[in-house]
């Protein structure tokens, strides 16, 4: 369901953004959700802006945080599995000290994983990189943080994006890829990092029934990420 | 169904998530039993109690909470032990206690306090006495009728499939707050 929103705002560009890849998407499968549910809309929130970050704007997803996350999980269950079946093969007098080590480390892998969604993972949502093909242009990484109060219909997200690796300032930022780069300290110095908050409610991006508006999402994200001093395309 | 389609589109790590959450319940109540089963020092630290032989103390359905100290069983104190080649273990009273004055190894002689005769009937053909390699544990305390679940669970198979499958359609179906 396309709504062809009038242009409330004066824009540079006037930009038909119901033809991006992927407001296309939500012509084929549109995105109705319980309009009552605040988390569903969350998530659906979240799926959507990731979306736009990804076809239309170009970013590659940074799996670390899922990836650490799922690494630490499978790890606490190996432990777990090897415990079950270890005290199933030797019976328990003698399996007690194995047994021991094995709930030691199952409850020490589980409060990491805790600890690690709670304090590095915080609530970031999505992480991207975008690389220059020619590697003469610095990677590009955003990332964007949601905060939601429980029962409230308000949804605040927070671009940033990370500066743009320089000589002086590559101590401090990680990079994904060493990106060789030709020429002198930057020429292209007009990256900077910026952080753009974006605070709406639900009800900007959702109709009553519980319909996602795509292209309010795509407008929104590709401002927000402009006001990070990134290019769109 | 909608939910399968969904279920289809979404990337893996997602499924893979999803399991994961799966697998951590499973594996912390698993987890959390064979911890008390090492710091209780017994097998099978919590047991339901089946026959009446013990009334009035405990009552078919009770929970028993076990633990094995490291200092011998005396008289009058509840136990429950396993006979060789009998998986079922039995929770009666210590009768009489002996200390062989040789090795020191401990006899004992059990009985139901509902039971008019001791153990004796109960034992292996043969054996006479139990000693402190058969005993899972000894009683410290016991909840009334928590364990009636654990039997109905038990004599219906079809309810602990159903219960079993009604938590794993929760846990694959929800997304966690």
């Amino acid at each position: 369901m396309s709504v062809r929103n009038k242009q409330t705002v004066v824009e540079e560009t006037v930009v038909d953004y119901s033809k991006s890849p992927s407001c296309l998407d939500y012509v084929t499968t549109p995105v109705i959700v319980n309009s009552s549910n605040a988390t569903d809309m969350k998530y659906a929130l979240d799926d959507a802006f990731k979306k736009v970050l990804i076809q239309d704007l170009k970013f590659t997803e940074i799996h670390t945080h899922t990836d650490t996350r799922l690494l630490i999980g499978f790890a606490a269950v190996a432990f777990s599995a090897y415990a079950s079946v270890y005290s199933y093969v030797v019976p328990f007098p003698e399996c007690k000290l194995i047994l021991l080590g094995c709930v030691i480390a199952y409850f020490t892998l589980n409060s990491i994983l805790m600890l690690y969604a709670t304090f590095v993972e915080k609530n970031v949502v999505f992480q991207g990189v975008r690389k220059d093909p020619l590697g003469i242009e610095y990677d590009e990484r955003i990332s964007l943080r949601v905060t939601h109060e429980p029962f409230a219909a308000n949804y605040t997200a927070v671009f940033e994006s990370v500066a743009a690796p320089s000589r002086v300032a590559k101590a401090n930022v990680p990079t994904i890829s060493s990106v060789k780069r030709k020429g002198g300290l930057n020429a292209k110095a007009g990256k900077q990092s910026g952080v753009v908050t974006l605070t709406k409610s639900f009800g900007d991006y959702f109709d009553v029934e519980g319909r996602l508006a795509p292209e309010v999402v795509a407008r929104h994200v590709a401002a927000s990420v402009s006001g990070c001093g990134m290019k769109l395309e | 169904m909608d939910v399968v389609r969904n279920l289809a589109r979404q990337p893996i790590r997602r499924h893979l998530q999803q399991f994961m959450n799966f697998c951590l319940i499973v594996s912390s109540a698993l987890m959390i039993w064979k911890g008390l089963s090492v710091v209780t020092n017994s097998e099978s630290p919590i047991v339901v109690v089946l026959s009446e032989s013990m009334e009035p103390a405990f009552a078919r359905g009770d929970l028993l909470f076990l633990s094995l100290p490291t200092a011998p069983l005396a008289i009058g104190d509840i136990c429950v032990y396993k006979l060789a080649g009998k998986d079922i273990p039995i929770v009666h009273r210590v009768l009489e206690l002996h200390q062989d004055a040789t090795d020191g190894t401990q006899y004992m002689l059990t009985k139901g306090d509902n039971n008019p005769t001791d153990d004796r009937a109960l034992y292996n053909p043969g054996q006479m006495w139990i000693k402190q390699e058969d005993v899972v544990g000894k009683v410290q305390g016991f909840v009334p009728y928590v364990g009636m679940v654990t039997i109905i669970l038990n004599d219906y198979p079809k309810f602990k499939y159903l219960a079993l499958s009604v938590m794993g359609m929760f846990a694959l179906f929800s997304k966690e707050e």
